[in-house]
């Protein structure tokens, strides 16, 4: 089956600029969600999801259709991603006592405009709080392999390609993920 | 299957990444073994939990303002070009940088006080040739780094 994607890349890659527009238009989404949950940040993931553009966008003259391009593209991100957090952590340990930047916020809350009991809201609301903070305390790279497999819908093949891992070393993130998840929304009650 | 294995396989399970035999030696075990039925429930329920963390589209603007950064990317002039252009250029580089060379070898080392050799001057020559205009392939951007169940699990 062609990928749609490869052919728009190589539409692309042959100087048709709108191609890469519709790449844009068909995966933008899906790397801002991505990058957003893991960083946490709607800010950074904004420009996290750009610079996974950009470097599509430069990358047009040597990419080659050996994986979907998808999984290409979340590999790219993934990457950036992990990048991004090791560049906040060594921020963090030279500015351990200056105050937090505005961007540093937590993601957006899940949306709960709709629900009409404050009290059961506030409940939904504690609990993302807290699942979140059981997502954000896994280690990066099963935290990456959770955000793929639930939210991107990766099989374990994808997640081994998206991650450059093997698929036995991704099921073992997955279930200690599973495992670290639960100890941790456990332990928090 | 022994308890051990089944949990090793409770997530691919679920994940619906294991079948034919496999999946049945992991169901079997799990219709009699209370223990590991719960711990898949339990994982499943966890799951469903992660459900809760949303998260918005790209924001308005997104795409103008990518549009806008690739524009704004640095790149040197040479990093613009297609890559006959450069290559054009990076021969000329190199003839001009040869020839400085040879000036400097064929005669007497210059004298502190002497005009520089007029390699760099020279760029701003190349910058004015013709090739140099061409396009905006970026064709030496490949040097570029390419890098309310579920709530009882929480007791609420």
């Amino acid at each position: 089956m062609v990928d749609p994607d490869a052919a728009l890349m190589d539409a692309f890659r042959r100087g048709d600029e709108s191609a890469f527009e519709q790449l844009v238009g068909r995966h933008r989404d899906r790397v801002y969600r991505l990058a957003c949950r893991y960083l946490g940040d709607a800010t950074a993931a904004e420009d996290l999801a750009q610079e996974a553009f950009l470097r599509v966008y430069r990358a047009r003259t040597t990419w080659r259709p050996e994986a979907k391009f998808s999984t290409w593209l979340y590999r790219v991100t993934a990457n950036a991603c992990l990048n991004e957090l090791r560049a906040r952590r060594a921020r963090r340990a030279v500015e351990a006592t200056a105050p937090a930047a505005p961007g540093d916020g937590p993601a957006p809350e899940a949306a709960d405009a709709a629900a009409v009991d404050p009290r059961e809201a506030a409940q939904r609301a504690e609990t993302a709080a807290r699942v979140r903070a059981a997502v954000a305390g896994l280690p990066d790279d099963q935290r990456m392999a959770v955000i793929l497999s639930k939210y991107e819908g990766l099989s374990y093949r994808e997640l081994a390609d998206a991650m450059e891992r093997s698929v036995p070393a991704v099921k073992s993130l997955l279930v200690r993920a599973r495992e670290n998840l639960r100890k941790s929304l456990e332990d928090g009650r | 299957m022994k308890c051990d294995e089944v949990r090793e396989n409770l997530a691919a399970h679920l994940d619906g990444e294991i079948e034919g035999a496999s999946r049945r030696a992991v169901d079997e075990h799990l219709a009699a073994c209370p223990a590991c039925a719960e711990e898949l429930r339990a994982s499943e329920a966890t799951w469903r939990l992660l459900d809760l963390i949303e998260a918005p589209p790209a924001p308005a603007g997104f795409d103008a303002r990518l549009r806008a950064r690739i524009g704004d990317a640095p790149r040197g002039r040479l990093l613009r070009m297609p890559l006959p252009a450069a290559a054009a250029a990076a021969a000329i580089l190199a003839a001009v940088g040869l020839l400085a060379l040879r000036a400097r070898e064929g005669g007497e080392p210059p004298a502190a006080d002497a005009p520089p050799v007029p390699v760099l001057e020279d760029l701003a020559l190349l910058e004015s040739l013709e090739v140099l205009q061409a396009g905006e392939a970026e064709a030496l951007d490949r040097l570029d780094d390419f890098g309310e169940d579920d709530l009882a699990v929480l007791g609420g």
